[in-house]
C-alpha cells in the first residue's frame, strides 16, 4: 500500500512533531512538516501531498490565506485541506472556513480520523 | 367749648423738686374736664409749680371730650367729678371704652369715699381732692409713669410675640422634625412636620412612650442616645431610624443641643431631625451603580485576558495530548505499569486544564445564543438528571416545586442547562454532609414595570452555611472560589451570570434568613436579544 502524503502545517514546533510522530507511526502516511505559510507554499509544490493539515493562526500568514494562494495553481483545487486551530467558534475565524476543522487540543486519532473521512478511504481499508 | 392752653416753660419752683429738671423730655398733653375756669387754672399752676412743661385742654361737655380725645390726643385726662350735663364716671366708661389706656385722674371737690372707690373701680388712675392740690403733680407723674412702664411692657409684649410667631413659622415650615426633650427623653414639643415624616400628629408624640423604636437589625437608636449624644457632645449628627406610621423606616440625621439655665445645667435639649432616607437611597444607589460600572470593566479585562491566555494554553495542551499517545503505543503498558499510570495521570491533568480553559472562554466570548422555545422546568430536569448520580453520592434530597404552568421562553438549552448544573453543583457542594436542596420555578408576580412581559423565575436554595457578607459581593468574581482546589475554578458563577445576562435575565445570590443561600435567576418572556 503506497504512503499517502500528508503535508503538516503548523508555527507550533510541539504540536507538529507530536502529531508527526503520530502520523509516523500509524505507518500509513509520509509526513512534512512546516512551520510557517510561505515555506508550506513551497513545499506543497516540491512535495505534491494528498492532503494538509493547516494551522490558521501563524505570524507570517494565515492559513486561510495558504489555502487560498494554492486553491489559485490548478494542481491543488482539489487537495483536501484539514484546519487544525486554536482558535474559538465566536470570533468569526472558524466560521467562513469550507473545510473541515478540528479544534485544538485534539488528539492525534481525531485527526487521523478526519485525514481518512477526507482522503475518502473505505473504511476497510483503514 | 373746649379751652386751649399752650405749653410754656415756667421758672421751676426747685422746692417742689417733682420733677428734676432735664427729666421730662417733652410736653405733656394735659385733657382738663372742668366746667370752673379758675379750678382749671389752679391746677395748672401746682403742675407748673412742679416743674411740669405741659399744654392743656380743657373741656366741659361729653362731645368735647370725645372730640377731644382723639384730635388732642391727650397723654393724661384730669377730670372733675361732677359737672352739669356730665360726670367722671361717664367720662372713665367714654375713655376705657375708646380702647386708651390714656390715665385717668379725679379732681373732685367735695367727694365721699364710696365715690372714689367706685371711681378707682371704674378704671381711674388715681383721685386728687381739690383742697389739696399740692399732691396733683406727683399724682400725675406717678400715672404718666405708670403709663409709660405698661407700653413699655407692651411693647416687649409685642416684640415677643412677633418673635415667637417668627420662631413658630420656622419651626412650622421646616421639614425636619423640631423636637424639644426634657432630660428623661420625653417629648415637650414637636413640629408639625411630624405629620409628613412620621404620620404621627404632634400631639400622638408628646409624651407618646412608644415613639422612637428599634431598626431592624440595627443596634438600638432612640432618642435617648441621641440625647446624651447631645449632652456630651453638642451638635455631633448622630444617625437614627424611626418608623413611620405607614410601616416604612426612615432614615434620620439627628443633632441636638441642650437648653442650660442660668446655672449652666443641662434642662432640656433641642433636637432637630433631618430625613435622609432619600439621600441614603440615592448614594446606595450611586455605589450599587459604580460597583457595576466596576464589576462590568473587571469582567471585560478579564474576558480579554481570558480569550488570550486560552489560546495560548491550547497549543501547548495539543502537544501534550498527542504526545501521551504516541507514548501509549511505544510502551507496552502491561509490562511497565508505572508508565501506564503515568500517561493516565498526565492525559488527567491536560484535560482538567482544557475544562478551565474552556471555562474561561464560555465566559470571555461575547458568544451567540441558539435561541429556541424552551420550557424551562425541562431543562432544569435535564441538569438535575445530569447530576443525579452526584446527589446520590453527596446524600443530597433535591425538591422540586415546579410551576407546571410556566410560558415557553426563548432559550440556549445547552447554555441554560449549564446554569442550572453549576448552581446544582454549588448548592450540593455547600452541603458536604448533605442535605435538602430545592428547586423552584414560578411566575413572578407583575410589578407594572413591562407591560405584558412577566418574569420567570427560577430558584435554586440549599441548606448550607450561607456566605459571609464581605465575601458576597465577590461570589461572581472570575477565580473567586472558597472550594478547595480542585473542587471548583472559581468560574461557575462568572460564566452562570454571563450567560444568564446574555439571555436579558438577572442572577441574584443572597442568603436565606436562617441558613443557606437561594441562587435566583429571573428571566424575561418574549425574546431575548
Amino acid at each position: 500500500m503506497t504512503k499517502r502524503k500528508i503535508l503538516l502545517v503548523d508555527d507550533e514546533v510541539h504540536v507538529a512533531r507530536a502529531l508527526k510522530l503520530n502520523l509516523d507511526l500509524s505507518g500509513r502516511y509520509e509526513v512534512r512538516v512546516e512551520h510557517n505559510g510561505s515555506r508550506a507554499l513551497e513545499t506543497a509544490r516540491s512535495f505534491g501531498p494528498d492532503l494538509i493539515v493547516l494551522d490558521i493562526i501563524m505570524p507570517d500568514m494565515r492559513g486561510d490565506e495558504v489555502l487560498r494562494q494554492l486553491r489559485q495553481d490548478e494542481r491543488f483545487q482539489n487537495v483536501p485541506v484539514i484546519f487544525l486551530s486554536a482558535a474559538v467558534p465566536g470570533n468569526g475565524l472558524l466560521e467562513v472556513l469550507t473545510e473541515p476543522w478540528i479544534s485544538k487540543p485534539a488528539s492525534a486519532a481525531e485527526v487521523m480520523e478526519q485525514i481518512e473521512r477526507s482522503l475518502g478511504t473505505p473504511p476497510a481499508a483503514c | 367749648m373746649a379751652t386751649s392752653y399752650p405749653a410754656r416753660s415756667s421758672p421751676s419752683d426747685p422746692s417742689v423738686g417733682a420733677l428734676p429738671s432735664g427729666r421730662q423730655d417733652r410736653v405733656v398733653r394735659v385733657l382738663m374736664l372742668e366746667d370752673v375756669e379758675t379750678d382749671a387754672e389752679l391746677e395748672m399752676a401746682e403742675l407748673r409749680r412742679a416743674g411740669l412743661v405741659f399744654e392743656a385742654l380743657r373741656v366741659e361737655t361729653a362731645a368735647d371730650f370725645v372730640a377731644a380725645l382723639s384730635q388732642f390726643a391727650p397723654d393724661i385726662v384730669l377730670a372733675d367729678y361732677s359737672l352739669p350735663q356730665f360726670n367722671a364716671l361717664e367720662a372713665l366708661a367714654i375713655v376705657r371704652g375708646s380702647g386708651s389706656s390714656v390715665p385717668v385722674i379725679l379732681v373732685t371737690g367735695t367727694q365721699t369715699e364710696e365715690i372714689a372707690v367706685e371711681c378707682m373701680r371704674e378704671g381711674a388712675d388715681d383721685y386728687i381732692l381739690k383742697e389739696r392740690l399740692t399732691r396733683l403733680p406727683s399724682a400725675v407723674l406717678r400715672a404718666l409713669r405708670g403709663r409709660e412702664l405698661e407700653m413699655e411692657n407692651e411693647a416687649a409684649q409685642a416684640a415677643l410675640q412677633r418673635s415667637e410667631e417668627l420662631y413658630r413659622l420656622i419651626t412650622e415650615n421646616t421639614h425636619d422634625l423640631v423636637c424639644l426633650l426634657d432630660l428623661g427623653g420625653r417629648v415637650l414639643y414637636v413640629s408639625p412636620s411630624s405629620v409628613e415624616l412620621l404620620g404621627l400628629s404632634p400631639r400622638d408624640l408628646i409624651d407618646g412612650a412608644d415613639l422612637w423604636r428599634r431598626h431592624p437589625g440595627g443596634e438600638e437608636t432612640g432618642m435617648a442616645e441621641a440625647l446624651a449624644a447631645a449632652l456630651e457632645e453638642p451638635g455631633r449628627p448622630t444617625e437614627l431610624f424611626c418608623r413611620h406610621q405607614n410601616g416604612t423606616w426612615r432614615a434620620f440625621e439627628s443633632v441636638a443641643r441642650s437648653i442650660r439655665d442660668t446655672q449652666g445645667s443641662p434642662q432640656s435639649a433641642v433636637v432637630v431631625l433631618r430625613d435622609v432616607t432619600d439621600r441614603q437611597r440615592a448614594e446606595a444607589e450611586l455605589r450599587e451603580a459604580q460597583l457595576q460600572l466596576i464589576q462590568a470593566e473587571k469582567m471585560e479585562s478579564v474576558g480579554r485576558l481570558a480569550a488570550g491566555v486560552a489560546h495560548e494554553v491550547k497549543n501547548p495542551l495539543t502537544a501534550i495530548y498527542m504526545g501521551v499517545e504516541y507514548l501509549r503505543q511505544c510502551f507496552d503498558t502491561k509490562v511497565e505499569p508505572e508508565v501506564a499510570t503515568l500517561l493516565q495521570d498526565m492525559e488527567e491533568s491536560a484535560r482538567k486544564a482544557n475544562r478551565v480553559v474552556r471555562g474561561l472562554l464560555d465566559f470571555s466570548m461575547p458568544g451567540k445564543l441558539d435561541l429556541r422555545a424552551e420550557n424551562l422546568n425541562e431543562i432544569i430536569k435535564g441538569a438535575l438528571a445530569m447530576l443525579k448520580h452526584e446527589f446520590v453520592r453527596g446524600h443530597i434530597e433535591c425538591t422540586m416545586q415546579l410551576d407546571p404552568h410556566l410560558p415557553t421562553l426563548q432559550l440556549d438549552r445547552n447554555k441554560m442547562e449549564q446554569v442550572f448544573v453549576n448552581l446544582l453543583l454549588n448548592a450540593a457542594q455547600a452541603m458536604p454532609e448533605g442535605g435538602a436542596l430545592i428547586v423552584r420555578s414560578r411566575i413572578a408576580p407583575e410589578d407594572g414595570t413591562a407591560a405584558g412581559r412577566r418574569t420567570i423565575l427560577a430558584e435554586v436554595e440549599d441548606a448550607g452555611t450561607g456566605i459571609q457578607p464581605d465575601q458576597m459581593v465577590k461570589v461572581f468574581d472570575p477565580f473567586f472560589t472558597t472550594k478547595s482546589s480542585g473542587k471548583g475554578s472559581g468560574l461557575g458563577l462568572a460564566v452562570v451570570r454571563k450567560i444568564v445576562e446574555l439571555h436579558g435575565g438577572r442572577i441574584t445570590i443572597r442568603n436565606r434568613e436562617d441558613r443557606g443561600v437561594v441562587a435566583a435567576v429571573e428571566l424575561p418572556e418574549g425574546t431575548a436579544e
